[in-house]
């Protein structure tokens, strides 16, 4: 196999893994604290369309991550707002949400960029060179040559984990999920928790949508994100609400994205939809086999409050 | 242009979504100014952008506004469930003419058409039974990707050839499967190799879908993507190599890169369409527009393509229009 095609296997892998790991880091944290948070989706549709519209307008590539960032945060203050203070159904709320980003980014973006005959673009976020590491054979060009985003993804997996199980912020945070009374009962404020972990998500969804855009393609169509902030947050239950297993979950699901291009592209003799599908169907069978333990959470569907609002006692 | 995705979130949002989207699109001019100024609708599947086949629909429609002064209005994002109500709408408003822009369009088509007798419909690429007032006209993919095809097989060096299409549709098909005999009808030695992405609108995934193609070794890129034709374009300009562009002429998203563009036009055939309701000389059926009527072909070639090339391709496209070349039907994808 020629150095060509596994260079180009493993940069695809990153490519298509980038956006799902921003997604699946972020999600853990809103999980962790006993938040499904399904609106990711849709903090990663505002945020692609928000940073694709504000570098396009301003020509300021980082300006518009900062736009996808204060999207993803700002769906994920609904989010968060609905579950959290007003008690709602997580999973129905993440749902509804996701639904009206998605009619309401189709609407901005048909009313700002229209029907023009060449789509608006921008250039995408040029690729950091790390000295000395990126000359190596195979690695060097696949690991050490990205946009700065890619560095800072990888990077966020150790933070995460140091986080989570190092600080007592951290142990915070994945007490709430497990028990939020307990927590309530030391002193600590549950709902804050909550509320800083859903927004975290949306913000790190903000960055996922805004590298979809401003990192790979340079254009936005409707429905940009198809689904992947859905995919992140089966790779969060794949990952068993870790993050070092979360970037493995990642690699999986990109390396199978970028196996099955690879297979259509040589020609092999089975149908598309059955190649497109694979990805998705090694993840369920990741599932399934991953979903016997229950690892570090409180039950093997997560940690065990879960999608429970936290209702204040009353004194 | 006819989306189903098999990721059930997606369908679901869309299904909700649309209904917000409805309300938007909806808001066209429905007031009559005259008793004879005529009035047409159309609607899209799918959100309607610039690059795209329901762009093409969308300025067919423009130019029925702009030629033939009729009040036009739209509704994008239409889900299958939806068609029959969003027709029923229009049809009770008093529109004249409905177009429906893609072939999901015919069968609800039919089975209201004969309530509404006053009311022409038009399911453009439709494959139903059509009463007295339904047309469904007919496009030649197939012909437009044969002489995209021979363009590549005469351009080709590494005699490797690679196609992005998006979900696996009649329409999308014939023209990549033409496409394929187009290049071996000149060219015996190439190989077409080509991939789906199963989306019209995941640009990320055509990316990379492009760029698994041109690790290959291919030297020209063709695409049938619709919304992600522009990111497939975009490889082939990034790794230099040639493209050809779909539904319209693309050569401005790459200059130096896209030889031609296989070129449905549609926009043509819906003007034609509304001066002949205009002018009621409107007929039901299945009319066939193709190479010979100019409705199917390849856009200008921006000083790209050899004369040799060129020379020949008009020699192809001559011989089609002549029915001498007749280019298969082909709806189900074949191995290379």
């Amino acid at each position: 196999m020629s150095e060509i095609f596994v260079i180009g296997f493993l940069t695809a892998m990153i490519a298509t893994g980038m956006p799902l790991l921003f997604g699946a880091l972020g999600e853990v944290m809103a999980e962790r604290s006993g938040v499904l948070n399904l609106a990711l989706e849709g903090s990663m549709l505002a945020g692609a369309l928000m940073s694709f519209l504000v570098a396009w307008r301003t020509n300021h590539l980082w300006l518009g991550l900062l736009a996808g960032m204060a999207a993803g945060i700002a769906v994920a203050l609904v989010m968060a707002f609905l579950c959290i203070s007003l008690l709602t159904n997580q999973v129905v709320t993440g749902t509804v949400l996701n639904i009206l980003i998605l009619g309401a980014t189709n609407f901005v973006y048909s009313q700002v960029a229209g029907t023009a005959l060449t789509p608006p673009h921008v250039s995408v976020f040029p690729n950091v060179q790390v000295p000395g590491l990126s000359n190596i054979r195979f690695i060097g060009p696949v690991l050490f040559q990205n946009p700065l985003l890619v560095y800072t993804a990888i990077l966020l997996v150790p933070a995460s984990g140091w986080f989570l199980y190092h600080t007592h912020a951290g142990l915070a945070l994945r007490a709430t999920g497990e028990d939020p009374r307990a927590v309530a009962s030391v002193g600590m404020p549950v709902l804050r928790i909550r509320y800083f972990a859903v927004l975290y998500a949306g913000l790190m969804a903000g960055i996922g949508g805004a590298f979809l855009v401003l990192g790979q393609v340079g254009f936005y169509t409707p429905n940009v994100t198809a689904g992947r902030g859905f995919v992140a947050i089966a790779i969060v239950v794949f990952g068993r609400w870790n993050p070092y297993k979360i970037l493995g979950a990642t690699a999986f699901f990109g390396a199978t994205e970028a196996l099955q291009d690879r297979l259509q592209a040589l020609g092999i003799a089975l149908p598309a939809q059955l190649l497109l599908m694979l990805p998705y169907l090694l993840v369920v069978v990741a599932l399934l086999v991953s979903v016997r333990g229950r690892g570090e959470v409180g039950t093997p569907a997560g940690p065990r409050f879960l999608t429970i609002p936290y209702e204040r006692e009353a004194l | 242009m006819f989306h189903r995705s098999w990721k059930k979130s997606r369908v679901l949002g869309l299904v909700l979504a649309s209904c917000l989207v409805f309300a938007v699109g909806a808001v066209g001019p429905t007031q009559v100014h005259g008793a004879t100024q005529l009035k047409v609708a159309m609607l899209f599947s799918a959100p309607v952008t610039g690059n795209s086949w329901d762009g093409n629909g969308y300025r067919g429609l423009q130019s029925i506004k702009q030629i033939v002064h009729a009040k036009v209005a739209y509704t994008e994002s239409v889900q299958l469930a939806d068609i029959q109500q969003a027709l029923r709408n229009y049809a009770t408003q008093g529109y004249d003419l409905i177009f429906g822009n893609g072939f999901e369009y015919g069968q609800p088509m039919s089975q209201i058409a004969s309530r509404y007798p006053k009311v022409k419909f038009v399911a453009i690429t439709g494959a139903s039974s059509t009463p007295s007032n339904l047309q469904e006209p007919q496009f030649a993919e197939n012909q437009a990707g044969y002489l995209a095809g021979v363009v590549a097989g005469l351009m080709t060096k590494t005699n490797k050839i690679g196609c992005v299409g998006g979900q696996q549709l009649p329409f999308v098909v014939s023209q990549l499967e033409g496409f394929k005999l187009g290049v071996k009808y000149v060219n015996k030695r190439a190989s077409v190799h080509v991939t789906y992405t199963g989306s019209f609108t995941d640009v990320a995934k055509a990316k990379q879908a492009a760029t698994a193609l041109v690790d290959t070794g291919i030297d020209v890129l063709c695409q049938k993507d619709d919304n992600g034709g522009p990111a497939i374009i975009g490889v082939a300009k990034s790794r230099h190599i040639w493209a050809i562009g779909d539904s319209q002429d693309q050569n401005n998203l790459a200059p130096k890169i896209v030889l031609t563009s296989a070129v449905i036009n549609s926009p043509a055939v819906i003007l034609a369409i509304a001066r002949q309701v205009a002018n009621g000389t409107f007929k039901s059926g299945k009319p066939y527009y193709g190479v010979q009527q100019h409705a199917a072909g390849l856009s200008s070639y921006h000083g790209l393509v050899p004369a040799r090339v060129a020379k020949r391709v008009a020699q192809v496209e001559t011989l089609i229009a002549q029915g001498k070349i007749k280019v298969p039907l082909t709806t189900k994808p074949t191995n290379p």
